[in-house]
């Protein structure tokens, strides 16, 4: 079981074996975890829950060919969205794509952070709008390649390296502007390409 | 950014978070029981909230059979900073010294699979950030409650600890309405200490030089430039931002540049913050650590004197106007800005001022009866603010009493402590009455002790520890002759009151009276009285700002001629521009609450002032320690 591929662990568990998908569910659960922790502010389980569920009722295609993590951030995002709309319920229809966690309220992020400078740099991040901030998330975080997250998003590959383009390019305005203080800046010595390559380096 | 710790990536989660969630998802996904997650004697329930170093959890304890808070350290990529966790030992050792209703109680370290965690009293509530957004709070609700933090604050100054970090998120409000503060997680021993508080390592350095902790939008400017050099008087200026934020709806800084520049914001238009209140909380963010409050228990007395002052104005105007003015105004407070619960709120609103108009037509044709079967078929959420409007209707009718309803509104006033003080004042009022109505038939005095308060008669208990004694405002009966009254008997624990004249010619200038610390109830205001009628000099008390002569609750239409600035005031500045970009500020979601409330007062004087509605209130559980 240890070896057997993800797409061979779905479709066992598809074909009902509970070993298959609890296998699967271990392999990929700190990732789905970590990815709705930082958006939601209360309660996960109902929704990593949702996630891994989606995968059996194959309301979206998996065939097998693409990546299996692309295919389950894809379902992550469908659940983390319309949370986000439960959520937010009052008021106008939002475009979740074009909105920041940050402007959805104090309920949408629990962000982590050691040190004074991450706690900016996830600040950062959290005012992306919410596509360009999954973009970044996945691409340095969970390392997903420009076709997974295509995948991911359900955008064809080359929107998708697009995207990424932008979204470095409106995080690092983003610091620029929440580094306007002197006394900060300072302390921040590194850009987030220096950054995020430590942060490659390391894994 | 340091290149050996390049940061957790967001969400990251501690170990003993991700297997309690595994557990439980597992268990639901694939219909097997979620195996308990422990941690040494404590079962692990679920995840309360984190901070940035440390998570908490919910937990039980078998052995006492009570719920905990559980506090340890977030360590996502394996092995706790050791640094970080002489700080939680640190934090457990300065509060285990502490016990105070306003300070989270810490029962234990514990210690288990390596780990070094400390056990907290589990509080149910909301923090006060969560608090101040639920609903619009009446401004006099919110002083009582950030006051309440501040005297949690005051208490750890007294035993020696700094909290370093104090802000909204580090309050929680617990169900029974009591702040406490949380999350000393940087505090350490105050270096002006006296030498045996200071001992239990809280000395060693605890940051790595060139690491700002603590949150910078609430941070003093010595703490800003050193963190090291953070006192008693850097915590008041934390404090500050907080309690200024909860009144004005926005922080009194626009960036850090201004913070250090001690650049205060112009008062939002509209602001319904009484000048008092305003000035004692600008004191404690003068730029100056020595200009501040000399300590927190200054700073509280004064602004328990603004406050009581402002709380008490808006009462008397009721008496002015007739309840006509009532639908008109609650016309024109509707326009108000988006709010998930203003309809909600408004609708209560609604259904109290019909009330409140019911009961004065059944007054008004003498039906009092049927007006106690009225009150009777009203909620308990509604009863408290119902009983108060009736009384105060009978206290404006000839020859009834209001004794009994304010009673009433103090037995359904519950935990607003708020209203149990109206009610509490309304009953001193009412034996006052009583024994004035009891000396003027009888020609002979009959000091009766009619109207002993209930319970321990104190509201003042409720309040800054400092406080001794109440002062009861004005008795006022709207025709009675100057100086009648001054010869009423001090009820026990009472200073009695000197009379108002209500109906004085409007538009005189008045310098009101300073505020004494440490006084909760107003000093007899003279708003309406004749020019030149005898205006007594404010004497400010050494240490107490003097209030700006306010004139809030003229008349409207009165002339307002500005008032003259008070000489301890600060001169307003202008909102200078900065050479750097504004910081982007992580402003909450606007609270309208107190503008609002503004324009209600301004605008609907008749109707209870300062009450926030008392819908059935959503207490949102997410209990959480330390963000």
């Amino acid at each position: 079981m240890a070896d057997a591929s993800d797409s061979q662990l779905l479709t066992a568990w598809r074909g009902g074996d509970q070993a298959a998908g609890e296998a699967l569910f271990a392999r990929h659960f700190a990732s789905i975890a970590r990815f709705f922790r930082n958006k939601i502010h209360g309660d996960i389980e109902e929704l990593i829950q949702r996630t891994f569920l989606g995968c059996l009722e194959g309301q979206q295609r998996f065939s097998g060919e693409g990546s299996f993590r692309g295919f389950l951030f894809g379902i992550a995002r469908n659940v983390l969205y319309n949370q986000l709309r439960t959520n937010h319920r009052h008021g106008q229809p939002l475009d979740l794509d074009e909105v920041s966690l940050c402007e959805l309220g104090p309920t949408a992020s629990a962000v982590v952070a050691k040190e004074q400078e991450e706690q900016l740099l996830l600040d950062a991040l959290f005012r992306l709008p919410l596509a360009h901030q999954l973009v970044i998330e996945l691409f340095y975080w969970e390392e997903l390649s420009v076709a997974e997250i295509a995948e991911a998003l359900g955008v064809p590959v080359g929107t998708a390296a697009t995207r990424l383009r932008r979204a470095r390019q409106l995080l690092e305005e983003q610091m620029a502007m929440l580094t306007s203080s002197q006394a900060v800046r300072e302390r921040i010595p590194f850009g987030f390409e220096t950054w995020a390559r430590n942060l490659r380096a390391q894994q | 950014m340091d290149p050996e710790r390049p940061g957790p990536r967001p969400g990251a989660l501690s170990d003993l978070e991700a297997k309690l969630l595994a557990a439980k998802v597992g268990g639901r996904l694939f219909q097997r029981p979620a195996e308990p997650v422990q941690l040494g004697r404590y079962r692990l329930l679920g995840r309360l909230g984190q901070g940035g170093m440390s998570v908490v959890f919910r937990a039980q304890d078998p052995q006492l059979r009570r719920e905990v808070a559980v506090k340890l350290l977030h360590s996502p990529r394996g092995q706790p900073d050791p640094e970080q966790l002489a700080r939680l030992r640190r934090e457990a050792q300065a509060l285990g010294r502490l016990s105070h209703p306003n300070v989270v109680q810490v029962f234990e370290i514990g210690e288990a699979d390596g780990q070094s965690f400390v056990v907290m009293e589990f509080v149910r509530g909301t923090t006060l950030r969560e608090w101040l957004h639920e609903r619009p709070r009446a401004l006099g609700e919110v002083v009582e409650m950030v006051s309440q933090a501040g005297r949690g604050l005051a208490a750890a100054h007294a035993a020696g600890i700094i909290h370093r970090d104090f802000k909204p998120e580090n309050v929680l409000v617990g169900e029974d309405g009591r702040a406490r503060v949380v999350d000393f997680g940087l505090a350490r021993a105050n270096p002006g200490a006296p030498a045996e508080t200071s001992t239990g390592g809280l000395d060693a350095p605890l940051t790595k030089s060139g690491t700002v902790l603590g949150t910078p939008a609430f941070m003093a400017p010595e703490q800003l430039r050193d963190p090291g050099r953070a006192d008693a008087r850097a915590d008041q200026f934390s404090f500050c931002v907080m309690a200024y934020e909860a009144l004005h709806g926005e922080r009194p800084f626009e960036d850090l540049a201004a913070v250090s520049a001690g650049r205060v914001r112009p008062p939002p238009p509209g602001t319904a913050v009484p000048a008092p209140l305003r000035e004692a909380l600008l004191r404690g963010l003068r730029t100056d650590p020595t200009e501040r409050w000399p300590t927190m228990d200054a700073l509280l007395a004064a602004l328990a004197a603004a406050d009581s002052r402002a709380t008490a104005r808006p009462r008397r105007r009721r008496w002015l106007l007739g309840a006509g003015a009532v639908a008109l105004a609650v016309a024109a407070v509707l326009g108000g800005r988006a709010w998930s619960a203003r309809r909600e709120a408004q609708a209560s609103e609604r259904q109290a001022v019909a009330l409140e108009q019911r009961l004065a037509r059944l007054l008004a044709a003498g039906e009092v009866e049927a007006a106690g079967h009225v009150l009777a078929d009203v909620s308990d959420a509604q009863a408290g603010r119902a009983w108060t409007s009736w009384a105060l209707l009978l206290e404006q009718a000839p020859g009834r009493s209001a004794r009994a309803a304010w009673a009433h509104a103090y037995v359904f006033a519950g935990a607003d402590a708020q209203a149990r003080r109206e009610a509490l004042l309304g009953l001193a009022r009412a034996a006052v009455a009583t024994r004035e109505e009891a000396r003027s038939r009888a020609s002979g005095p009959v000091p009766t002790r009619a109207g002993a308060l209930p319970g321990d008669a104190s509201p003042a208990a409720t309040r800054a520890d400092a406080l001794s004694g109440a002062v009861i405002p004005t008795p006022t009966r709207d025709f009675a002759l100057p100086g009648a009254s001054t010869s009423a008997p001090a009820l026990p624990g009472v200073t009695a009151p000197t009379p108002t004249r209500d109906f004085a010619l409007p538009g005189a200038a008045t310098p009101t009276p300073a505020p004494l610390p440490g006084v909760t109830a107003p000093t007899p205001t003279r708003d309406f009285a004749l020019p030149g009628a005898d205006t007594p000099t404010p004497a400010p008390l050494p240490g107490v700002t003097a209030p700006t002569p306010t004139r809030d609750f003229a008349l409207p239409g009165a002339a307002t001629p500005t008032p003259a600035p008070s000489p301890a005031s600060p001169p307003r500045r202008r909102r200078a521009t900065s050479p750097l970009p504004a910081l982007p500020r992580r402003r909450p979601p606007p609270s309208p609450a107190l503008p609002r409330q503004r324009r209600r007062a301004l605008s609907r004087p008749s109707a209870p002032p300062s009450r926030p509605s008392r819908g059935p209130a959503r207490v949102p559980t997410r209990p959480g320690c330390s963000r």
